[in-house]
This record gives C-alpha cells, structure tokens and sequence, in this order.
C-alpha cells in the first residue's frame, strides 16, 4: 500500500546530499577497491568490476538505503589461497556460488540469528577488521618498499586526510591526499610504486562471461568451502553495518531483503569479473556522514567509481601505492573501536574475553566468520555459567524429623543439574521429602533427568516424595520428557499432576 | 460514526479543521481522535561534511552528532504539538464536543495517519501545510498522498469554512462516487443539507438513465447534467450554487491512473475554496 511512498523515500527523498554523498563514497572506494584487490592478489580490475557491480545491484535489490557494499577487506582477505593455488576463475566460481548461499540463506531468514551475537563479539569483529585491514598495509611499508619516500608519503597523505577538513569539508580529503601525492611524485619523479604495477586496471565496463572452470564435482569441493565462508563473513558485516547505518538514520531496515539482496549482487558479481563482496563499515560511515542515506547514493557511488575509473584510468595507474596505503590506515583507524579499549577496564571480565577472543581467533586464521563463532560460543557459555548462578536451594526439616521440604529457586538446565543434585541429601533418614519447585523452571532435558534421578533416588531410600508448584514452561518440560509418570509414581502430587496435563 | 480523526499541524488550517471535525461530531455523535504527527527533519541531510575522512571513534562522533541534531529540533516541535492539540481540545470543547482524545506520535506523517485511521471512519486533514516556506514535506504536501494511500473519506478542509447548508456532489459513476452517493443518503451529517448532484460530459443520452438512479436514492436532490469537461464545468458550478461543501469520489478507476498527476480530482481539489470530502 505505500509503495509509492517508500520507493520515493528510498530513492528521490534527498537527491542533492546523495548525489554529493554518492560521489564522495565514489571517490573514496577507488582506492580502497584497488587496495582489497591487492590484498586478494588480484588484478586492480577485478575490485573496481565488484565494487561497481555490488554497490549498483544492492542499491536496487538490498535492505538496508544509505548502506554501501563493494569489494571489502573481510572477503579480500579470505580469498588470498583460492587465487593463488587454482586462478582467478575459481574465485568467478566462488563469488557466484557465495551469492546462491547467500540469498539461500535469506529465504531460510538466517539474519534472525544475529540476535545472538552479542555486542562484545560485534565489537571484537570491528577490530579484527580494522587490524586485518591494517595488517594488509604491512607488505607495501616493509621489505623492499620500505623507504623514506614511501613513509614519507604516507605519513604526509595521513597528514592531509585529518587535517585538510579543518581547510574545508566541501570536498573528500583522502582525494586531496591522493592528488598531493600522485603529483608530488610525479614532479620529482619519487621512485615508489604506483596503483600501474599492481596489475591490469578497467578499460572497459565490465562484461558477461562464464568463469572458465570445469563443471564437476571437484570444482565444487574447491570452492565451496570458501564459498560458504565468503557468505558467511558477508553477511555478517552486511547486517552488522545496516544495524551501524539503522542507528546512524534512526531509521529501521528490512534484513532478510538485505541478506538476500547481497546474495543476488555477488551472483551476478562473478559472472561480470568481480571478486565478492559485502556492505563496508567505514564507507557507510562516509556516506552518512557526507549526508547520504538513500539508495540513490549507493548507486551514484558505483555508478560513478566506474565512470572515474574507465575514463581517468591513465591518472590512476599512476597514483603512487603510499597513497593509497594511507587512506587505508584512515578507513582501518575509522574501523576500529577505540572505545572498546577505553572499555576494557571497566566492563565485565567476560564481555572483554569475549572480545578479544573474537579478535584473537580472526587475526590468527584470517577468517572473520571463525572468530565470531569462537565469540558467540564463548558468550553462551559466559551466559550459562551467569544464569547457573541464579539457582538456589534451601530446606527445611519438621519438627518430628520426618520430613524435610526442600524449596528451589531460579533456573535449571544443563550447566545447573549438578549443583541441582549436589542440593538434595539423600543420606538422610526420612519418612517423606516435599520438593517445592513453584519459583523454579526446568528448561531441558538435562533439568527432567536430573529432577528423575533425584526422584528415583529418594524411591529406593523409601522415602515418598511429593513435588509441589511445577510452572507451566516446566510442565510442559516435564510431561514431555520426564520419565516419572505420575500415575505409576505416588510421589508426584494431585496439583502438579493437573498442571501437567494442561 | 463512531470516530472521526482530525490530523492537525502548525498550519493556520488546523483551527478549520477543527471547526469542521465539531460539525461532523455534533451531527453524528462520533468521538473526534486528534492527531499531530512529530515529523522529524532528516538530520542526516542537514550535515555539511563531505570531507569523507574518518578517524578515531568516527562512528560513535557521527551518531552522537546526529543524535544532538535531532534532540534539538525535535524537542521544539514536541512542544509547539502539545500547544496544537491543547487548543484544538479547548476549540472542540468549546462547541461541546466531549469524546476527544489526543493523539502525539512520532513518525512520518502518511503513515501515522493510514495506521490511525484504522478506527476512524473519516479522516480531515488542511489542505495545505504550515507556511509556503515549511509546506514542503509537510502535511498540504501530503494530502494528495493521504488521499491515494488512505481507505476512508477523507475531508480535506479549506480555511474559514462555512456552516455546511449546501452541498455538491460532483459525479461520475465510478464506484466511488456511488460511495459519495450513499453518504450523502445515509449520513446523519448530512441530513438537512441541500444538495445538489451533478455529472459532465458528453453522451447525455447514455447517462440519463445513471441520473435517474441516482435521483432515486437522493429524492431531495437536484440531480442534472453539465456538457463541458469536469474540471473546467463543475467549479463554476458549485460557484454558482455557493456551495459550503463539495463531495466527490477519488481518483479514477484504474490502478494506473492512481499514479497520474493532475488527475480530475486533483484539480478539482486544488480549485475547491471549500472543503472537499473525497471518497475511495
């Protein structure tokens, strides 16, 4: 019913700040492109083709406007292996078969699933990015490229980028740096290296192609572990940046869409030439900054990153690699979360591991999508051991010495049954035992069996027991699974037998 | 009627669209909902910095940044609602109407106003939005969209409007204009308003036999024929008759002339100096 609304909110809502936005993103994607490329050891081409194609196919198709996707530093950096032991053909093949698995995983919503990564995890992943990003400058500024004029060079681009705003912030600093640079390095004729050596930049618009691959089983056991990872660190970033960007705007964002939407973009990707890709955090913060937040900008950023590059590609083989290595710095120092740092004293010791075993894990394997699996286990677990805590026994034993009445508290689950156990004395000698569960709640099969056993046990001491107040998330645990039936077992009282039947 | 809402902004049509909402609820007995819609200007948009530089903690910079924008602004159109809708309290309890409720939301104004009227039976909106200088984006802005996107007659008021003691309808078979018809027939409000049913157009013949149906289920209107094009006949018409209130149905039939610009009825509604009930 409000099609036309949205899609002129979408769109046409802010046409000037996004058209400006779009060709500030633009700009600031033609280095970061090259840079990832270099990162993937890929020709410069095959992260402009991505970029322009990603961006474009997921301003239209995707969840989240004002988000921008292109070839990024957390795919690049997984993709290093496949380029090198088999081609870049295979890497056409995996970027195509990464976005059938991600639009796969869009119609099963596996963006639901987010919700359980936690805070920690999410900011453990940023600084893993930010420090593989960072990492990945390491080879341009050491080794045989590490002299004076290159650290001139990139301290000086540095220079310019955070300083140059103070000047004006009507026009991109990281393009001012780049042009500093490039024309310095031109008029002295410094020796470093240039965007040129790195290998073959865009000529044309990209083209149609099947990925020269043969169609067997084999080609597929090459790709799709890598196709699955991509798919995964993709999207993890992807809804992790529009969750950024739906803070920035205040505004919401359709997730499946946008699940589904990269998938589409990266299928597509592969057929054109393209490494894949997914929504970039630091070029999002760009693009909302520079007042952006449609999906026109998205599609003016790519559309117009492939007009600069195919028409200016002699200009940019000869932007020196200092440059470049700088505004990589920037969009890496823009990544990281310094707050977390600051945080570090002050949170809970369990949500700082969380952390920095995300980041730990990512940097160690090179694979965003391990990390944040180590940190959302390690989380879980932090969060069982907190909730194991909220559960408690007390008893209470009658006056003649006969019975006992053990009253329990809070939850009861698998990392809770021992204490569970542990809470009943079975020693002791006693005519009837009355368990009161009414503030407790069994939530597995492991609380059921423990409640069984505890049962059991008491049975074959002789002792009757009666269990008072089972709630109705236990009940239902308890009728479904509990192997004490009531109507053998005298144990198990009138009450808790109706609520167990409800 | 059980409920009327009337969507009130700082324009100096929300006192006449009160007016009206007290008419329609003192003849109907409906329950009047007011509702003022806090629309946020995009704080995003309203940035200058395209220097596309980030840097230490950009993210959180840029959101606390927006989110001070946005506090400011926001703050004070709160506030200037609350007055909005105290006045319009107080106007409609003036005429002794009692059933009002008060409704403030945040959003935009097209969807506040299609998930309000959900209980409402009839909506009112001014015809145009607060000044010529904030219009854009704003409520005058939005009434041709609330008039597409909304399933209820919406009543679009015109400034300082008059008593209703004559009325015209503009028809043109369409569905909806026959739900204009039924209104006019049914509607306590309208009862006792003198009213006048007209169709243009060309084929006389053909839609001789339409008019009689129509003056059957409106016995006490004056029912005839205009030969001319709609929106240069009917204005003139209703002039002539001086009309407090034009009624007609929305938009043409087909899902693809929803979308025309400068349709019939918008002209119609742009030329109107009196409310129109538009039905869909």
């Amino acid at each position: 019913m409000l099609s036309s609304t949205s899609l002129k909110r979408d769109w046409l809502s802010n046409p000037r700040q996004d058209l400006l936005a779009g060709l500030v993103v633009a700009l600031a994607l033609i280095p970061e492109a090259i840079g990832f490329s270099i990162i993937a050891g890929v020709d410069p081409r095959v992260g402009l083709y991505a970029s322009f194609t990603i961006a474009v196919l997921t301003s239209v198709f995707g969840g989240r406007p004002g988000m921008i996707s292109a070839a990024t530093a957390a795919i690049a950096v997984l993709i290093g292996p496949l380029v090198r032991d088999h081609g870049l053909e295979y890497l056409f093949a995996a970027t195509i078969l990464m976005g059938i698995v991600q639009f796969a995983a869009g119609l099963l919503r596996i963006d639901r699933v987010m919700q359980f990564v936690s805070r920690s995890v999410v900011t453990g992943f940023v600084n893993a990015l930010a420090i593989l990003i960072f990492m990945a400058q390491l080879p341009e500024l050491t080794g045989d490229s590490a002299t004076l004029e290159t650290y001139g060079l990139v301290a000086l681009g540095l220079a310019v980028i955070y300083l140059f705003p103070r000047v004006t912030k009507s026009i991109p600093s990281p393009l001012v740096a780049i042009l500093t640079c490039t024309a310095i390095t031109l008029a002295i004729d410094l020796p470093v290296r240039r965007v040129g050596d790195m290998g073959a930049l865009p000529d044309a618009l990209p083209f149609f192609a099947l990925p020269k691959v043969p169609l067997t089983l084999e080609t597929l056991e090459i790709i799709l572990p890598y196709s699955v990872t991509m798919a995964a660190v993709g999207l993890i970033e992807s809804l992790l940046t529009a969750q950024i960007v739906d803070d920035l705007t205040d505004t919401p964002s359709d997730k499946g869409r946008e699940t589904r939407g990269q998938g589409i973009a990266n299928f597509v990707t592969g057929f054109f030439g393209g490494m894949g890709g997914c929504a970039m955090i630091g070029q999002s913060v760009i693009n909302v900054k520079s007042g952006g937040h449609t999906r026109l900008s998205s599609l003016v950023a790519g559309s117009c990153l492939m007009l600069l590059v195919t028409s200016l590609g002699f200009f940019v083989a000869r932007i020196p690699m200092p440059a470049l290595v700088a505004v990589m710095v920037m969009v890496s120092i823009g990544t990281f979360s310094w707050a977390s740092i600051k945080n570090l004293r002050t949170h809970p010791w369990q949500s700082s591991t969380v952390m920095a075993t995300t980041v730990v894990v990512v940097v160690a394997t090179h694979d965003l999508a391990q990390g944040v699996l180590a940190g959302v286990l390690l989380s879980g677990v932090f969060f069982a051991s907190k909730v194991r805590s909220r559960f408690q026994v007390t008893s209470e034993l009658s006056a003649d010495g006969q019975e006992r009445h053990y009253v329990l508290r809070g939850e009861v689950f698998y990392a809770s049954v021992d204490r569970f156990v542990e809470a009943f004395d079975f020693r002791e000698v006693l005519e009837t035992v009355t368990i009161d569960v009414d503030r407790a709640h069994f939530w597995d099969l492991s609380a059921v069996h423990a409640l069984d056993r505890v049962l059991t046990k008491f049975r074959r001491e002789g002792t009757t027991v009666t269990v008072i107040g089972v709630s109705e998330v236990s009940a239902n645990m308890i009728e479904r699974f509990g192997t004490v039936n009531p109507d053998e077992n005298d144990g198990i009282d009138s009450e808790s037998t109706q609520l167990a039947h409800h | 009627m059980n409920k009327i809402l009337a969507c009130l902004d700082a324009s100096d049509y929300a006192p006449s669209v009160v007016d009206m909402a007290s008419w329609i609820a003192s003849r109907s007995g409906a329950s009047v909902e007011l509702l003022h819609v806090v629309q946020r200007d995009d704080a995003v948009a309203a940035r200058h910095d395209l220097s596309g530089a980030v840097g230490l903690g950009a993210k959180s910079k840029l959101l606390e940044e927006l989110a001070a924008l946005d506090e400011q602004r926001t703050r004070l159109q709160r506030e200037q609602g609350q007055e909005i809708l105290r006045e319009a309290g107080l106007r409609l309890a003036e005429s002794g109407i009692d059933e009002v409720t008060s409704t403030h939301r945040h959003g935009g104004v097209l969807e506040t106003i299609i998930e309000r009227e959900a209980e409402a039976e009839l909506v009112l909106i001014g015809k145009r939005g607060e000044s010529s200088e904030y219009a854009k984006g704003h409520l005058g802005s939005q009434v041709e969209r609330v008039i597409r996107e909304s399933d209820r007659p919406v009543l679009v008021v015109h400034r300082e409007p008059r008593e209703v003691k004559r009325a015209f309808l503009c028809f043109d078979d369409g569905d909806t204009a026959w739900r204009a018809v039924d209104f006019a027939a049914n509607s306590p409000v309208m009862k006792g308003v003198e009213l006048t049913v007209a169709m243009s157009g060309h084929k006389k013949a053909a839609n001789q036999g339409v008019l009689e149906r129509v003056q059957e289920r409106l016995p006490n209107a004056t029912v005839r024929h205009i030969e001319g094009v709609p929106d240069s006949v009917l204005p003139p018409a209703w002039q002539a008759i001086e009309t407090d209130l034009v009624l007609m149905g929305a938009y043409g039939h087909s899902p693809l002339r929803r979308w025309i610009i400068g349709s019939t009825t918008t002209m119609l509604l742009r030329t109107a100096k009196v409310p129109v009930l538009v039905f869909r």
